[in-house]
C-alpha cells in the first residue's frame, strides 16, 4: 500500500455525488454496469445486494452509504466497481466511472483531524488535483467494515468505536 | 472379496510405494529423522492390519521389518546402504505377498526365513549380510533367496526387465530363464525406475484396488463447482434456445444434447463424491472395543445399511457426532454386566446402528438397550445447572425433559468420566447436524434403551429446492423443509384464515398451523410478521407449509413458481449472520436467489423458540418406528399423550368428538352443491365423490338396530339457515367419506374420562368436554357401518333394478 503514497500510483477514479473518489489499479478488478441486483433482505443498508459476476456470487457495497451520503436506491441504475480482496471479489456502488488517474505522491495529504468518524478510517487521504480533491480510499477498512455490520440492520449511521 | 482386504490392499500398496522411496530418500540422507519416523509409521501399520485380518505371514515379514527400523530410530544402528537393502527386500516381498492376497485372499506360502533371519542379523548389527555388493542400491544377488520364493510372475518385475512400455512388458510370459540373470545388473537403473517397476501389480492382475484412483478432493470440489457453472450455462442455453427461433433445428438438437448430456456429467460428478457411510463406522467398533475394556462392559455392535451411500463432506461433518454419540450410549447408556444380569437383561449391550435413504435424506438411527435417559435425573441435573426453572420443570413432559440433553452446558455424568464429557456435548452434536442441514431426535425407554435419531441431507452441493416469489424478488426453500403447498382463493380464503388473539392460524388437517408473512418477515414490508392482509374477491393466498425441527408452520408468499435443482454457494462473511438465509444460487436467467434457511426463518418469526414448547402438539408423524425398540418407546409415549379432539356440533345440536388423528380435512361445502342419488348425499371432493354420512342419523340407527338408507336427510337441503355445511373427511383412500356436522366447535387437547356409557351405539364413550357432554365417535365404526349401508343400499338398488 505504501507504494501508493510514494512516488506515482495510477488511481482508478470515480463520482460519487459530487466527490471524486479513487482506487489503487492494482485493487480494481474491472468495472461493471447495469448488472441485476438482487436485494438481501434483513441486511444492513451498506449491502446493496448480490450480483452475478460470471458465475461468482459478488457482494454489492453501497458505497454513498459508508461515507455518510444518502444510500443509493435499489433500482438505482448500478454503476459497480468490482475490487479484489481476500475473500474473493466485491464491488462497489458508484455513481459514475471517471479517468484513470497518474498521481505523485508529493501531492497526496492525510486528512486532517477535524474528520472524524467512520470517514476517517475509509478515506486514505487526498491528492490535491488541479481542480478537485480526489479523495483515496482505503478498500481494507470498507470491507472489514461490510464484514463486520453487514448482518445488523440496526447500523447506527455513525460507528461508535 | 471381504472390502476390508480391499481397503488394505490398497492401503497398503500405497504404503510400500511410499516406503520404496523414503527408503531411497534416506539412503541419500541418512540422518533424515523425519523420513525414518515415516518409514518406521508406515510398516508398523502394514504390520498391524495384516495380524488384524490375520496374514500371519506378511505380520511376520513387516515385524522383522519393523523391529530393525525401531533399532535405527532409537541410534542404536546407524542407516548403512546394506540395512536399506534388506528392507527394500523386505518391501519388495510384502508386494509378492500383497499381490497373493489380491489373487487368493491368502498371504502365500513361503514363510520368508532366510529373509527375516537376515533382517535379524542386520538388527544385531552385523555387517555383510545381505551381498558382499551391498553398496548397490537395489536388489542385489543375495536377495536372490527372495526372489526364488516369488512366484514367476513377479520375477517379471526385476530391474533388468523395465522397458519403456511396462505394459507390453507384463504380458510377456513369464521365462524361468530370466531368474538366472535378473537380479543384479551391474549398470543398474536409476533407484525410482526400479521402484516404479516393483511397485507395479503383477501381471494379469486386474487387481479391485488397481481400478480405483485417489483423486484430492480439492480437485473434485472445482470440478464440482465447474459443474455447477455448467449446469447454470445449460440452463441459460435452454431458456434461449426456447425463445429463439424455432426454424433453427439444429440449435434446438444440440441444446437438447447439452441438456442431457450437462445433467448425465453432473450425476456421474455427484457420484465421485458419494462414499458409503461405512466409511464412518468403521471406527465405531474400535472406539467400542477400548471403551469396553476400559469400563468392563460387553456390547454387541449390529450395523445395518452400512452401504448408503452420502456426500463426503456430510460423511465428514457427521463423523465426530456419530462417534460422541456412540461414546454416549456405551458409557452412559449401556449398564455393567453384572447388574444387566440382575435386571434380567443378557450379559451383552447391544448397540444397533441404521442408516436408509428416505426421500432424499439420509436417516442415520443409534439405538442401545441400555438404561435410557432418566427424565426426572436430566430435569435435576437441568435445574442444578440453571438451564431450568424448577416450574418449568415440574411441567415438562417426559420427551421433554429427555431432549434437554441437546441444551448448551448440560451433562447428565455425575461425574465427568474418562470417556465422556471431554468438551463435545450432544449440543455441540445438535448444533453440527444442524449446521449441515439435518436434524437429531432423541427417544427413551426408560430402563430399556435410547434410541438417536439423525435425518441427514444427501449433499450439501445442489439441492432441490422450491422456487418462490417475495416482492418481485426470487427466493429458494430447501426441499428437505417442504411439507406441503396449499392454495387458496377468492373470499373464501379468508374463512379458512384466521385470527388467533392477533397472529393468523390455518386449519391444517384439523389442527393450527401458525402464518408467517415471508414479505414481511424479511423485512420487505410493512407490519406484523404473523398476520395477511384480509382476503378479498381477487385474492389467492400461496402457503407453503415448512418443517422446522418438529413443528410446522405455514409461510405466506406472493408467488410460487416451480421447484429445481439449483446448486449451493456460501454466502459473503458479511451477510453470515442473517439468520432466515442459508446461502445464494444462479438462477437459470443468470440472476441471484437467495436460499432461505427455514429454521432461521422459524427462529426469527419466534415459530421456534428457544423455550420449551409442547413439540408434540404440532409434530408431524414422521417417527415411524424402526425397531421394536422405537416402538415401545412410540407406544409409552402414546400413551402419556393426551388426546386432541375435533369437536363438532352435529345436525341436531348435540357435541361429537373425533380423535384428531383420523381427521384428513375439514371442507366447507354449500348445500346448493350436494347432490342426492338414491338416498345418497354426494358432493364433488378433489375431484372424486365424497359419501356425506350424517353420524347422528347413522348411528341413532344402528342403535335401534334399523338400517334405513337415509344416509344423509335431503332436508338438510331446504334448510335455508344453513347455506354450507361442514363435512369432516375422515378417509380418503377407497371411497371417501365425509362425515356432515353443523359447524366446528373447537379442537381441544385433553386427557378424555369417559364418565357415562356410550349415548349412541356408535360412539366410544360419552365424555364431559368443556362443559359440555360430549360423544367421541369410534370413526372405525362409524365408517365400517357407513360402508355396510352403502353396499346394502347399492345391493337393494340392484335387486330393485332386476326385478
Amino acid at each position: 500500500m505504501k507504494s501508493t503514497i510514494h512516488g506515482t500510483t495510477q488511481l482508478c477514479t470515480f463520482a460519487l455525488d459530487n466527490l471524486l473518489l479513487g482506487l489503487d489499479v492494482k485493487r480494481v478488478q474491472e468495472v461493471l454496469r447495469n448488472q441485476s441486483m438482487t436485494h438481501v433482505p434483513l441486511a444492513s443498508p451498506v449491502v446493496h445486494g448480490l450480483i452475478n459476476l460470471r458465475g461468482q456470487i459478488v457482494l454489492a457495497i453501497d458505497l454513498a452509504y459508508c461515507l455518510g451520503l444518502d444510500p443509493r436506491p435499489r433500482n438505482h441504475e448500478t454503476m459497480l466497481v468490482v475490487i479484489r480482496s481476500d475473500e474473493g471479489a466485491a464491488s462497489l456502488v458508484v455513481d459514475g466511472i471517471r479517468d484513470i488517474v497518474q498521481v505523485q505522491s508529493d501531492a497526496f495529504e492525510q486528512p486532517p483531524e477535524t474528520l472524524q468518524g467512520r470517514g476517517r478510517e475509509f478515506i486514505k487521504g487526498a491528492y490535491k488535483l488541479p481542480k478537485q480533491l480526489l479523495l483515496v480510499l482505503e478498500p481494507e477498512s470498507i470491507l472489514d467494515f461490510v464484514r463486520q455490520h453487514g448482518s445488523s440492520v440496526s447500523l447506527v449511521s455513525e460507528d461508535p468505536d | 472379496m471381504d472390502n476390508f482386504v480391499q481397503e488394505f490392499l490398497v492401503e497398503t500398496r500405497e504404503y510400500v510405494e511410499q516406503i520404496d522411496q523414503d527408503l531411497l530418500a534416506l539412503e541419500r540422507d541418512i540422518t533424515s529423522r523425519d523420513v525414518l519416523g515415516r518409514i518406521f509409521r508406515n510398516f508398523h501399520s502394514i504390520k498391524g492390519c495384516a495380524q488384524f485380518l490375520g496374514f500371519p505371514k506378511l505380520g511376520g515379514v513387516s515385524h522383522a521389518g519393523e523391529s530393525l527400523l525401531s533399532k535405527l530410530r532409537d541410534g542404536h544402528l546407524q542407516v548403512t546402504p546394506e540395512i536399506i537393502t534388506g528392507m527394500l527386500a523386505v518391501t519388495d516381498a510384502t508386494r509378492v505377498m500383497l499381490e497373493a492376497i489380491g489373487s487368493t485372499g491368502k498371504d502365500g506360502d513361503d514363510e520368508f526365513t532366510s529373509l527375516i533371519t537376515k533382517i535379524h542379523l542386520l538388527e544385531i548389527g552385523k555387517t555383510g549380510v545381505m551381498s558382499p555388493e551391498s553398496a548397490a542400491p537395489s536388489i542385489p544377488n543375495v536377495d536372490v533367496p527372495v526372489v526364488e520364493s516369488i512366484p514367476q510372475t513377479e520375477v517379471l518385475e526385476k530391474p533388468d526387465l523395465v522397458p519403456d512400455s511396462p505394459v507390453a512388458q507384463s504380458q510377456v510370459t513369464p521365462e524361468p530363464s530370466i531368474v538366472d540373470e535378473s537380479p543384479v545388473q551391474p549398470n543398474l537403473k536409476p533407484a525410482d525406475e526400479v521402484q516404479k517397476s516393483a511397485a507395479r501389480p503383477a501381471p494379469m492382475m486386474a487387481a479391485p484396488a488397481d481400478s480405483t484412483i485417489r483423486v484430492d478432493v480439492g480437485l473434485l470440489d472445482r470440478l464440482m463447482t465447474l459443474v455447477g457453472e455448467l449446469v447454470l450455462a445449460r440452463n441459460q442455453i435452454i431458456q434461449c434456445a426456447s425463445t429463439s427461433n424455432r426454424e433453427a433445428p439444429a440449435l434446438q438438437n444440440a441444446t437438447q444434447r447439452l441438456d442431457s448430456i450437462t445433467t448425465d456429467l453432473q450425476e456421474g460428478m455427484m457420484k465421485t463424491r458419494m462414499q458409503p457411510i461405512r466409511n464412518v463406522w468403521n471406527s465405531v467398533p474400535r472406539v467400542v472395543r477400548d471403551l469396553c475394556q476400559l469400563t468392563g462392559k460387553k456390547v454387541r455392535i449390529v450395523m445395518e445399511g452400512e452401504a448408503t451411500e452420502l456426500d463426503k463432506t456430510v460423511l465428514e461433518a457427521i463423523k465426530d457426532p456419530i462417534t460422541h454419540m456412540v461414546r454416549n450410549s456405551v458409557d452412559h447408556g449401556v449398564e455393567m454386566p453384572e447388574r444387566r444380569l440382575e435386571l434380567g437383561k443378557p450379559e451383552e449391550g447391544v448397540l444397533i446402528m441404521r442408516a436408509w435413504h428416505e426421500g432424499g435424506q439420509v436417516n442415520i438411527e443409534l439405538a442401545d438397550d441400555g438404561q435410557g435417559i432418566d427424565p426426572e435425573r436430566v430435569k435435576r441435573k437441568a435445574i442444578e445447572r440453571g438451564i431450568l426453572r424448577a416450574d418449568q420443570a415440574s411441567r415438562m413432559t417426559d420427551r421433554e425433559a429427555v431432549g434437554l440433553i441437546f441444551r448448551p452446558g448440560f451433562s447428565t455424568a455425575e461425574t465427568l468420566s474418562m470417556i465422556s464429557g471431554r468438551g463435545v456435548g450432544m449440543d455441540v452434536v445438535k448444533s453440527s447436524i444442524e449446521s449441515i442441514g439435518g436434524s437429531v431426535d432423541v427417544m427413551s425407554d426408560l430402563g430399556h434403551g435410547s434410541t438417536m435419531k439423525l435425518r441427514i441431507p444427501l449433499t450439501l452441493a445442489i439441492l432441490k429446492a422450491l422456487i418462490i416469489v417475495a416482492e418481485e424478488e426470487r427466493y429458494a426453500i430447501p426441499q428437505v423443509n417442504l411439507v406441503e403447498i396449499i392454495r387458496l382463493e377468492g373470499v373464501a380464503a379468508g374463512s379458512q384464515i384466521e385470527l388467533l388473539h392477533g397472529v393468523n392460524v390455518y386449519r391444517y388437517r384439523g389442527k393450527l398451523l401458525p402464518m408467517v408473512n415471508l414479505n414481511r418477515a424479511l423485512g420487505l414490508e410493512q407490519g406484523a410478521t404473523c398476520q395477511i392482509d384480509t382476503p378479498h374477491e381477487n385474492s389467492i393466498i400461496n402457503i407453503v407449509v415448512l418443517q422446522a425441527d418438529r413443528t410446522l408452520f405455514g409461510l405466506v408468499v406472493d408467488k410460487i413458481v416451480d421447484p429445481q435443482e439449483i446448486v449451493v454457494r456460501p454466502l459473503a462473511k458479511a451477510l453470515r449472520g442473517i439468520e432466515p438465509l442459508a446461502g445464494a444460487t444462479i438462477m437459470g436467467d443468470g440472476r441471484v436467489a437467495l436460499i432461505l434457511d427455514v429454521f432461521g426463518l422459524a427462529r426469527l418469526t419466534n415459530v421456534l423458540t428457544d423455550k420449551i414448547r409442547q413439540s408434540d402438539s404440532e409434530s408431524i408423524d414422521d417417527s415411524r418406528p424402526r425397531i421394536r425398540l422405537a416402538e415401545a418407546i412410540a407406544d409409552m409415549e402414546q400413551d402419556e399423550q393426551r388426546q386432541s379432539l375435533l369437536v363438532m356440533r352435529a345436525t341436531d345440536g348435540s357435541r361429537h368428538a373425533i380423535p384428531l388423528e383420523q381427521v384428513r380435512r375439514i371442507e366447507a361445502i354449500q348445500s346448493s352443491e350436494v347432490e342426492y342419488r338414491n338416498g345418497f348425499g354426494l358432493a364433488n371432493y378433489r375431484g372424486t365423490i365424497l359419501h356425506l354420512v350424517d353420524p347422528v342419523q347413522l348411528l341413532s340407527k344402528l342403535g335401534s338396530g334399523h338400517f334405513a338408507p337415509t344416509i344423509l336427510d335431503p332436508g338438510l337441503d331446504t334448510d335455508n339457515t344453513s347455506p354450507s355445511i361442514h363435512v369432516v373427511v375422515c378417509r380418503e383412500e377407497k371411497q371417501p367419506v365425509g362425515l356432515v356436522f353443523d359447524g366446528v366447535v373447537d379442537i381441544i387437547r385433553e386427557r378424555i374420562k369417559a364418565t357415562g356409557k356410550p349415548r349412541l351405539a356408535g360412539s366410544e364413550c360419552s365424555a364431559i368436554v368443556g362443559g359440555h357432554l360430549t360423544d367421541i365417535l369410534d370413526i372405525e365404526k362409524v365408517l365400517q357401518v357407513a360402508d355396510e349401508q352403502f353396499r346394502d343400499q347399492s345391493s337393494g338398488l340392484l335387486r330393485g333394478a332386476n326385478s
